[in-house]
């Protein structure tokens, strides 16, 4: 790495120079460096330092032998045309050639730097869809490698716009961000218009609004789901063999998944527990009505919850099968994604 | 340097470069070989970065008081240097001026003992 470093910084030596040293001075460095590192780390740095103090004294002096020396006749211009010479300077003699390469390198090198700066800016911007816009969004948008997205879930996302809509992932390895930031500075006004941005990684498909929904392209709707059973606990605890239907036999289970939830042992589920998130900061009311509207707005967590207290208790963990039964809409003894998918908005006050 | 020879007059040589040329004067050597000689004579008082050894060097090649020449023995390609008559005669113009100061100092320095 060092003596690839100092193989590039040898570039700032005039030509003449380092076609005849360059060689040698990263031999030498090289040589330095091994005797200097094998002292210690402090000869080691202080070799560093030497030595970066020492090539840029080199390279002004090289510059400074350079610039006295004579300078080249004019050049013969040739003419292209017509008596019309290809090249003019403003001196009375022709550029060296390595003057021409050592302009030639610098510019390349600042223009490769400022695409570069534009590439970085292009890969790497924060892409923020406001809440107004993701109304009027109503695709898909796809976030390039690289980027960094924010998924809005929010009252104005609701193509209804009857009532707030929460939807609250919990963790999950695409979103970056476990604590759901609230779009507004104040965070009791957030909480009660409930416009939220998940942060999301690279690569991440930002789905239209509304892509729980049954109306929902195929597409947004599979990539939903497949992020909902992953990100819901509960869910994803349910669906023991991961195929996004909650069978028979996994309805007759769920009392025993359901206590393999609940970390403190307090013989009940929380919000929390069932993969809610509340941000810093929340008061507890508005942290009472968020883990409220969490719980209801999920059908599998509603349906358990089956009292609406925002808790899933030890009884109603017993009696898991019979709840999740009244889920089956179509009475095929299993659920399906119709079912478990959340549907609508939930109105909190 | 380069004024020194023009003048004739013995103008004084910065250490690193009189270092340098008393690496050269004993026998030719590398650049790495040189690097660490003059820490050698210094006590490890002075030592040198490539960039300040080779910033010398091609003053003392341009100045003609060292050649470069491709060492024979080495199984590569190295570049090694040695002193020209030249540089002979600017290293031992040099010693004189220092044995002559040194000269000086003894005596003024006994003198004020005594």
């Amino acid at each position: 790495m060092q003596i690839r470093l100092y193989r590039l910084l040898l570039h700032f030596y005039p030509a003449r120079y380092r076609s005849t040293f360059a060689q040698e001075m990263a031999d030498v460095f090289q040589l330095a460096r091994q005797r200097a590192w094998s002292r210690g780390v402090t000869y080691g740095m202080a070799f560093c330092l030497r030595e970066l103090g020492g090539l840029a004294l080199g390279v002004m002096h090289a510059w400074a032998r350079q610039s006295d020396a004579p300078a080249q006749p004019a050049a013969q211009l040739t003419p292209a045309f017509d008596g019309v010479p290809t090249f003019y300077t403003c001196e009375d003699y022709s550029p060296r050639r390595s003057a021409l390469i050592q302009g030639g390198v610098l510019s390349l090198a600042f223009f490769s730097a400022v695409t570069a700066a534009f590439e970085y800016g292009v890969n790497h911007r924060v892409f923020y869809m406001p809440a107004g816009a993701a109304r009027d969004t109503g695709q898909s948008q796809v976030i390039q490698t690289g980027e960094t997205g924010f998924l809005a879930f929010g009252k104005s996302m609701v193509p209804s716009g009857d009532g707030a809509l929460v939807l609250v992932l919990g963790k999950h390895p695409a979103l970056t961000a476990i604590d759901i930031r609230p779009a507004a500075r104040n965070i009791s006004e957030a909480w009660s218009n409930l416009v939220w941005f998940l942060r999301v990684r690279p690569g991440i498909r930002l789905l239209a609004p509304g892509a729980f929904q049954a109306a929902a392209p195929a597409r947004d709707r599979e990539d939903f789901a497949a992020i909902y059973f992953r990100a819901m606990p509960v869910v994803a605890a349910l669906d023991a063999d991961h195929d996004q239907v909650i069978s028979a036999s996994e309805i007759a289970n769920a009392p025993a998944v359901l206590r393999s939830l609940d970390k403190n042992h307090d013989g009940k589920l929380t919000a929390e527990e069932c993969g809610g998130s509340v941000p810093p900061g929340s008061d507890a009311a508005a942290t009472g009505r968020a883990k409220l509207a969490f719980m209801r707005f999920h059908p599998v967590l509603a349906a358990l919850d089956s009292d609406h207290d925002g808790e899933i208790s030890a009884k109603e963990i017993e009696n898991a099968p019979a709840a999740l039964k009244t889920l089956d809409r179509n009475h095929d003894g299993k659920l399906t994604l119709e079912d478990i998918l959340p549907k609508a908005g939930v109105k909190v006050q | 340097m380069r004024s020194i020879m023009k003048t004739g007059t013995a103008a004084p040589l910065s250490e690193p470069v009189l270092l340098i040329l008393l690496s050269l004067a004993e026998q030719p050597r590398h650049g790495y070989a040189i690097l660490k000689d003059v820490e050698e004579m210094s006590d490890g008082r002075v030592i040198l970065s490539t960039g300040t050894l080779y910033g010398a060097l091609g003053r003392l090649l341009d100045d003609g008081w060292i050649e470069r020449f491709e060492e024979q023995e080495s199984s590569r390609d190295r570049q090694a240097y040695r002193l020209t008559g030249k540089g002979r005669a600017v290293l031992q113009a040099e010693v004189a001026r220092i044995r002559q100061l040194t000269r000086l100092a003894s005596l003024r320095v006994s003198a004020k003992e005594a």
